[in-house]
């Protein structure tokens, strides 16, 4: 069967799709075991930090290399205020979310006067100071002891103590985020900042404000990051500074990329691939990297604008533009 | 003399000769990353890869300059052979794509050399007898620190030469400005672009046996952590610039050294980063940069 009548049918069923797939995602741990629900819970998790990022650099184009380190403020600052403070979940989760933000504005206001690249190394440059006051700040963060015994999730009376419990949570704040965003991105600022991604002369030559678009965008992708950085937190009951390295980042960016840029749920696909990639290839012990990599790169060489990109990310097409092309060439020779 | 002064002169030296290191990995880089403006992550395995190369000659009898040169041209091919498979068929894609399929290749690479050579840091002989030197009054300076400095001086002006003079460089100038139009004009895009990347990963391996024969330690860890660093060090001496590299790389040292030694040892490389990110608020193109107009 062709690929296209595949996609034809998908868009056709669409609505039936998605409530077969949330269907699927309830059901999912009442029918398997705690292994499967852990990895469940990070595609959760790492699905809300995707998201953030896909707005940052799927839709506005800029390349955020620090986003581990974001995430990592969410963490911090949501176990510190809990421990510390002893403030419900809910307002630990939103706090985390906020500070992030600012965190995030503060680093994205002075160096919006330059190119994208800059950005990334402010980005980089960030993540490392993050992780020196983790490691030093001692009267702050506990340095590499990390912060343990962070009470689990609770809302309204109710714990969410068990993994099954937090996978849910974790669901009903990837559905909240998702459709959030999807309507951002559809909204007027969603395209604002599509066209300051695809030509930002031409955006501000339409009176779209490129400067504050930017902001705006990196400052919801980081509150994003925020608050998945406070679920894992009152999930795992611990952070500590070795969670969040420039690896980390560079995974998200990943994810990003390979589940395609500028597509929301691509954003799930791509988070879903490598968090279930790297347990399926897992038994090959050393070899485990290495063929992540070849997997990475086939990804990219056959669809360069990842799973569910957009065509216009991908250039020429890649390897299956090239294939497709050259089956139609054989279909249009005459039978001799 | 004053023992304030002698620790600082110290310091100033260690920086130096760091900053050179940083500053011979830088300019392989920059001129890889000038080039397309591609992030490449496959640059710190490559010379890592390299450096164990040039490791695996010298135990098997091999002088270590001779190893270094050879393992050097090693990289290269692999450095050619990446573009050809990773980036060449990706090349008309945003940007980023490259960026990740280089990511894969250098997962590729440190996975082969984790293979081969093991995860465990390994020390590595000296290009010329460590801790020989001379004393200049009351501080110490080793002959290493001069080789180190002078190897990335002579890199930096050969390529400078090699941009600037030759019918390469020229075609790689007009390449940086417009791929398209390049090729129109008959220069050979197909094959400038592979040189370039060879001629990184030779640079990237000859700072790498320095770094390594510096510091007697090589380890796979070194890679990812020196992209990053050439790359910063590449934005701050300002892109397409190899004098800019090479000043950006000793400075970067320089401010890394000196926050070490009187702020902070946890710090120091934090505050390496932020001097970079200072420096780039108020001249935004790097040291060097030149301008680049923005097309519409």
């Amino acid at each position: 069967m062709d690929v296209k009548v595949i996609k034809d049918t998908a868009v056709k069923h669409k609505r039936l799709l998605i409530v077969l797939l949330f269907v699927a995602v309830i059901i999912f741990p009442l029918v398997s075991s705690g292994m499967a629900i852990r990895v469940g819970s990070n595609i959760m998790i790492y699905s809300i930090l995707t998201m953030g990022a896909m707005l940052i650099c799927g839709y506005t184009g800029m390349l955020n290399q620090g986003m581990a380190a974001f995430y990592g403020v969410g963490a911090y600052a949501s176990a510190l205020l809990s421990v510390n403070f002893d403030l419900p979940f809910i307002v630990c989760f939103l706090a985390a979310g906020l500070i992030t933000a600012g965190v995030g504005l503060l680093i994205a206001i002075p160096c919006l006067r330059v190119e994208t690249d800059f950005l990334s190394l402010i980005t980089i440059a960030f993540a490392n100071i993050f992780t020196a006051i983790l490691n030093n700040w001692t009267s702050l963060t506990r340095g590499p002891a990390g912060v343990p015994g962070i009470p689990p999730a609770e809302l309204f009376g109710f714990k969410f103590n068990t993994p099954v419990r937090n996978f849910y949570l974790m669901f009903g704040v990837v559905v909240i985020v998702y459709v959030i965003l999807h309507n951002l991105i559809k909204s007027r600022i969603g395209r604002a900042l599509q066209a300051v991604r695809d030509n930002d002369i031409g955006a501000s030559s339409v009176g779209i404000n490129v400067n504050n678009n930017k902001v705006l965008a990196f400052a919801i992708g980081t509150f994003c990051a925020g608050i998945a950085g406070s679920l894992m937190a009152h999930f795992i009951g611990f952070v500590g500074p070795t969670n969040f390295t420039f690896d980390e980042s560079l995974l998200v960016l990943q994810m990003c990329i390979i589940g395609g840029l500028g597509s929301m749920p691509g954003a799930i696909v791509g988070a879903a691939f490598f968090v279930i990639m790297p347990e399926i290839i897992r038994p090959l012990a050393v070899y485990r990297v290495g063929v992540g990599g070849v997997i990475m790169i086939l990804c990219m060489l056959f669809r360069p604008q990842g799973i569910m990109g957009s065509r216009a990310f991908a250039g020429k097409g890649g390897f299956q533009e090239k294939i497709r092309s050259f089956l139609r060439r054989r279909h249009q020779q005459p039978v001799a | 003399m004053n023992p304030e002064l002698e620790y600082f002169l110290n310091q100033l030296i260690n920086g130096l000769s760091l900053g050179s290191m940083y500053a011979m990995i830088a300019v392989g880089y920059s001129m890889v990353y000038s080039l397309l403006y591609l992030i490449n992550f496959a640059h710190g395995d490559l010379y890592v890869f390299g450096t164990f190369i040039a490791l695996m000659f010298c135990t098997s009898g091999m002088p270590i300059v001779a190893a270094m040169i050879l393992a050097g041209f090693v990289a290269g091919l692999i450095g050619m052979t990446i573009e050809r498979t990773v980036y060449r068929p990706v090349r008309g894609a945003s940007r980023m794509v490259p960026m990740i399929s280089a990511l894969g290749a250098a997962f590729v690479l440190r996975t082969i050399a984790q293979v081969t050579w093991g995860t465990e840091p390994k020390s590595f002989p000296a290009l010329i007898s460590r801790g020989a030197g001379f004393t200049l009054g009351e501080f110490r300076i080793q002959y290493q620190q001069i080789l180190v400095l002078a190897v990335a001086a002579i890199a930096m002006l050969v390529l400078t030469w090699v941009m600037e003079k030759t019918k390469l460089g020229k075609a790689t100038q007009c390449i940086m400005q417009d791929i398209t139009t390049a090729s129109l004009m008959g220069i050979p895009v197909n094959k400038i672009i592979p040189l370039i990347y060879g001629l990184g990963g030779f640079f990237g391996v000859v700072g790498g046996v320095l770094f390594s024969s510096y510091y007697n330690i090589i380890s796979i860890d070194m890679g990812m952590w020196g992209t990053i660093k050439a790359w910063a060090a590449a934005m701050l001496g300002g892109v397409g610039s190899f004098y800019g590299s090479f000043f950006g790389g000793i400075l970067f040292g320089l401010a890394e050294t000196f926050a070490g030694a009187y702020i902070s040892t946890g710090f120091k490389e934090a505050i390496g980063y932020v001097v970079i990110v200072i420096i780039l608020l108020f001249k935004p193109t790097g040291l060097f940069g030149k301008k680049r107009a923005k097309k519409v």
